[in-house]
């Protein structure tokens, strides 16, 4: 298929479709209104669902119910939506239901603003809801990555039954960049013989997806289940791009577009005679912490870099416990860094300052 | 170009680059207004050049809350200033609702219409704008929010950084078309310079907008992304 010029937004809801979503519940909010828009366009023609819900809370429950049948169901949001969604987030996890949550973060806290932000780290890896559950959190550093991550995140969320989030600062769903939608093999994925889709012939036993444990034992035994679940997700399905590592004396840690930048940032440290490597987390969720831990016993520092006040920093600490100096340059508000900030705070780690 | 222009077209169709190397090129002999009428898109769009405007000496109108943390679909009342100045570049809002602001200026254009020129931009590489039928449909809806007919075509398709020739001479076949279809003839040919050299040959003369890239930072043009 022909490559074609898409934002970020407009490639995730496309791949959605190609990869077999078929209902999409979600409210506006800048800046990610594209993914919206273009579902409304395109579900009808595939004989999908799309529904504006009436308020967030109101579309992450549509997510529940669709994917407790058995439906490939997916919802976008930005900032303060996904906070609306975190009651729901919570019982689908509990409920181990299969669905993909989309956040383009905004600048927050609060109603914050339409700029882009990774204000929402610690919201998506750490929880974010009530309880000891975790999604899987992919962070795509350009559009093609994207509208991958997306085919990829469906299939994991079937495999595992789990919800997968797509955490792209709001520069993923604003830029543009040429596509190519390949067609996705897929994985190999069991049949739904829990998706709750009527009882017809009775040949099976009742099927109920509910996230409500009255008996202590029953409720231990559901986290004992979640708890491998996430052992075996770590296992299997941690990512993570090195970027010039091998001789570097110095590493950035940075995900999502602010990765690009710190690449930029690192060519230029190399220009000035300074080795400089990139370490990319795609998972934020499970969090590459041998890639971390590794690049510890040859760096000697470690520069964290991320649109927020320091958030993946504590998981990159805990990674390298202590083995390395790790400092952090972030911007607030809106504002992207730049390469050369980045290469300021680079130098300032050299010197010890 | 007449003394008017405006720029209208999808998302993605170059509208703010077109603009933004317009208004470059006729500030060298006239004095010159840029009017940034997006009310809909919040990121990559012509007020975020304002200093470079500004050293080339063109006045900005840009809606007040644009670049800032706030999402308010609302227009300067400075916007009529355009219609007293030299000559005015109109980059629009990249779909119906967002263009229906220029609608509201209709009198204002009526006014001048023989020095207006509507021009509508088309990437036949941007998605559901890659046939003739849904580029028709589109630019009917956005001409008719905008009130105007368009005058002409602006074929500037395009894949970003990875852009060829081919690309551009697929976009003219699809104009070809829309233009057979709709009687509106393709005005211009958009592209970087090396783009617009190589497709010249099968051209047929169209006169050339060569487009020098502004509103994409540095760090955004590689893809580090490994496959």
């Amino acid at each position: 298929m022909a490559k074609v010029l898409m934002k970020g937004n407009e490639a995730i809801a496309e791949a959605a479709i190609k990869a077999g979503c078929t209902h999409f519940f979600g409210y506006p909010i800048t800046p990610q209104n594209q993914i919206p828009e273009y579902m409304s366009k395109r579900m009808p023609q595939v004989g999908g669902t799309f529904i504006q819900a009436e308020s967030e809370v109101s579309a992450i429950n549509m997510v529940y119910g669709a994917a407790g049948a058995g439906a490939r169901a997916m919802t976008s949001s930005s900032s303060p939506g996904i906070s609306l969604k975190q009651e729901g987030i919570s019982y689908i996890a509990c409920a181990q239901l299969p669905c993909l949550i989309v956040n383009i973060i905004r600048s927050g806290p609060g109603l914050g603003g339409i700029l882009p932000s990774q204000g929402d780290y610690f919201q998506a890896t750490k929880g974010g809801g009530h309880g000891d559950y975790h999604l899987v959190v992919l962070a795509p550093s350009s559009v093609q990555e994207a509208a991958d991550l997306v085919a990829e995140g469906f299939d994991i969320a079937d495999q595992y039954r789990i919800p997968v989030m797509i955490l792209g600062d709001g520069m993923i769903g604003q830029m543009m960049e040429p596509v190519e939608f390949k067609e996705h093999e897929g994985r190999k994925l069991p049949e739904k013989t829990w998706a709750a889709n009527g009882w017809k012939d009775k040949s099976h036993p009742r099927r109920i997806v509910n996230s409500l444990y009255i008996e202590a034992e029953a409720m231990e035994e559901v986290n004992c289940q979640l708890q491998e679940k996430y052992a075996e997700i770590t296992k299997n399905e941690t990512r993570v791009q090195e970027i010039m590592t091998d001789d570097a004396e110095y590493i950035i840690a940075a995900f999502g577009t602010t990765a690009r930048i710190a690449k930029n940032a690192a060519l230029k440290a190399r220009e000035m005679g300074i080795k400089v490597g990139v370490i990319r987390p795609v998972t934020l969720w499970p969090f590459p912490t041998e890639a971390f831990s590794k690049a510890a016993d040859k760096a000697k520092g470690i520069l964290c870099v991320e649109m927020n006040t320091g958030q993946m920093i504590e998981d990159v600490r805990l990674a390298v416990n202590g083995k390395v100096p790790v400092e952090f340059y972030g911007t607030t508000g809106g504002f992207v860094p730049t390469p050369a900030a980045v290469v300021e705070a680079l130098e300032k780690l050299k010197e010890g300052r | 170009m007449k003394r008017f222009n405006i720029f209208a077209g999808n998302y993605g169709s170059g509208k703010t680059e077109i603009s933004l190397n317009t208004a470059l090129e006729l500030v060298k002999s006239r004095k010159t207004t840029l009017v940034d009428m997006d009310v809909v898109n919040p990121y990559f769009r012509s007020a975020e050049s304002e200093k470079l405007l500004a050293d080339h000496g063109i006045r900005l109108i840009a809606p007040p809350y644009a670049n800032t943390n706030v999402d308010v679909p609302v227009l300067s009342a400075e916007v009529m200033a355009a219609f007293e100045s030299e000559t005015a570049v109109f980059d629009a809002g990249g779909d119906p609702v967002g263009a229906a602001a220029l609608g509201g200026l209709l009198a204002q254009f009526n006014a001048h219409r023989d020095e207006t020129m509507l021009y509508y931009v088309v990437n036949a590489r941007r998605p559901l704008q890659q046939t003739v039928p849904e580029i028709i449909e589109m630019m009917e809806q956005i001409s008719a929010r905008i009130r105007l007919r368009v005058d002409g075509l602006i074929n500037n398709t395009n894949l970003g950084r990875e852009t060829t020739a081919a690309d551009l001479a697929h976009g003219q076949e699809i104009c070809l078309e829309v233009s057979r279809k709709t009687g509106v003839p393709i005005s211009y040919l958009a592209g970087k310079p090396e783009i617009l050299e190589a497709f010249r040959p099968q051209g047929g003369g169209i006169p050339e907008i060569p487009l020098a890239i502004y509103t994409f930072p540095d760090w955004l043009v590689d893809d580090i992304h490994e496959k």
